[in-house]
């Protein structure tokens, strides 16, 4: 052993010597190179996330807004009438669903399904018809208590928005 | 080793002192073009560092210009999402300016109009913009513009007093106020917004419906 590391430590020809940096240098670019790939994959998983998170919380405000829309509210403010979603969903109430989507800016492309959670109850609240072709569908739901009919029965259920927008190209 | 020998011949043609050159087995040549090429390395790495941490100050720049333009967004999205029976709600709203690293006031534009809210920041000769859309129907002009605009073209101003004469869908009323809405209104940094819900009423001689609008002026 000491016979070799002597041979090598005397040797002087400088084979190794010069090419260590080299080494060294391509060792620095390839963990730059690196660094600065991870670096940017982390940043555009943070993008998309929250631009993810910034579309769920203004579906969410969709919700939550139609959730405490006065036309549909029930006996109390907190529960929604299912006798309210029978008629604004019914095709003859133009006018009723007219004003339920006004309020909302003319470029939100967006529809409300509303169930009860056993799922014998569906309405769908739609404002001509929406094309869900090629574009992406953002939704958020928003648990509520569905008033059945005029004995005041009170059932679980969710209002689910659908923003349809169109994909990044 | 060649690779040496060929180096050694080549000096030796251009040099006088070829003996010293050919004689010397410090391997000095190959020393000084190892050491240049690492300078060369070395510089180029820190040129990439440099321009990294340069993008890195942009993408910070970028991201509060978008806090500026979401936060505002969310302001006016909120007011638009009160139903309330009695009062029309309404708020002032003040730009955060002290939560902000990068972004000077003086170089940041922002612009509101019936679909979106806009800022630019003029960045040395570079313009950065950060665009959010509104939720809500939203018009650029204080309740007095917004009136008087109604009554010159309706000859009533929408109050629940003076319903506007229009018949269902109410195009020619939203229409009017959608192509009005279109400019921008730009805003005043230093000054608050004053955002507030209004509603524009509507008859076809039977009843009156209401069709709300967010104001948002200065």
């Amino acid at each position: 052993m000491n016979l070799n590391i002597s041979s090598f430590t005397s040797d002087e020809k400088a084979f190794l010597e010069p090419n260590n940096d080299i080494i060294v240098t391509a060792l620095v670019v390839i963990g730059f190179v690196v660094f600065a790939m991870i670096l940017s994959k982390t940043f555009i998983a943070f993008n998309d996330n929250s631009q993810a998170l910034e579309n769920y919380e203004h579906a969410a405000m969709i919700a939550k807004d139609i959730a405490s829309y006065p036309s549909l509210q029930g006996s109390r403010p907190e529960l929604i009438s299912a006798e309210a979603l029978d008629r604004i969903a019914s095709p003859v109430a133009d006018e009723e669903r007219y004003l339920l989507f006004h309020h909302f800016s003319a470029n939100m492309d967006f529809y409300v399904e509303a169930g009860t959670d056993d799922g014998n109850y569906k309405w769908i609240i739609e404002q001509g018809t929406v094309s869900q072709q090629g574009r992406d569908v953002i939704a958020a739901s928003l648990p509520v208590v569905i008033e059945l009919g005029s004995n005041a029965r009170c059932v679980p259920g969710t209002i689910t928005v659908k923003i349809m927008q169109n994909k990044w190209k | 080793m060649k690779k040496r020998t060929e180096v050694k011949t080549t000096i030796s043609a251009f040099s006088v002192n070829t003996k010293e050159l050919t004689g010397d087995n410090s391997a000095w040549t190959d020393l000084i073009l190892s050491k240049t090429a690492l300078v060369f390395a070395t510089v180029v790495v820190l040129a990439a560092v440099y321009s990294l941490a340069a993008s890195s100050s942009d993408i910070v720049k970028k991201n509060e210009l978008e806090v500026i333009t979401l936060d505002l967004t969310s302001n006016i999205d909120s007011i638009g999402s009160i139903h309330s029976n009695t009062d029309k709600p309404a708020t002032i709203y003040f730009f955060d300016t002290s939560s902000r690293q990068l972004i000077d006031n003086s170089k940041l534009k922002i612009s509101v109009s019936g679909e979106y809210v806009s800022s630019t920041f003029a960045d040395n000769g570079r313009n950065m913009s950060a665009v959010r859309t509104l939720s809500y129907r939203t018009l650029p002009f204080s309740p007095d513009e917004f009136r008087n605009m109604l009554n010159g073209k309706f000859a009533a101003d929408g109050n629940i007093n003076h319903p506007v004469h229009s018949l269902f869908p109410y195009t020619d009323v939203t229409d009017f106020l959608a192509i009005a809405a279109a400019d921008d209104l730009s805003l005043n940094t230093s000054k608050g917004v004053r955002i507030e819900k209004t509603s524009v009423f509507v008859t076809d001689g039977n009843e009156v419906n209401e069709l709300e609008y967010i104001l948002v002026y200065q």
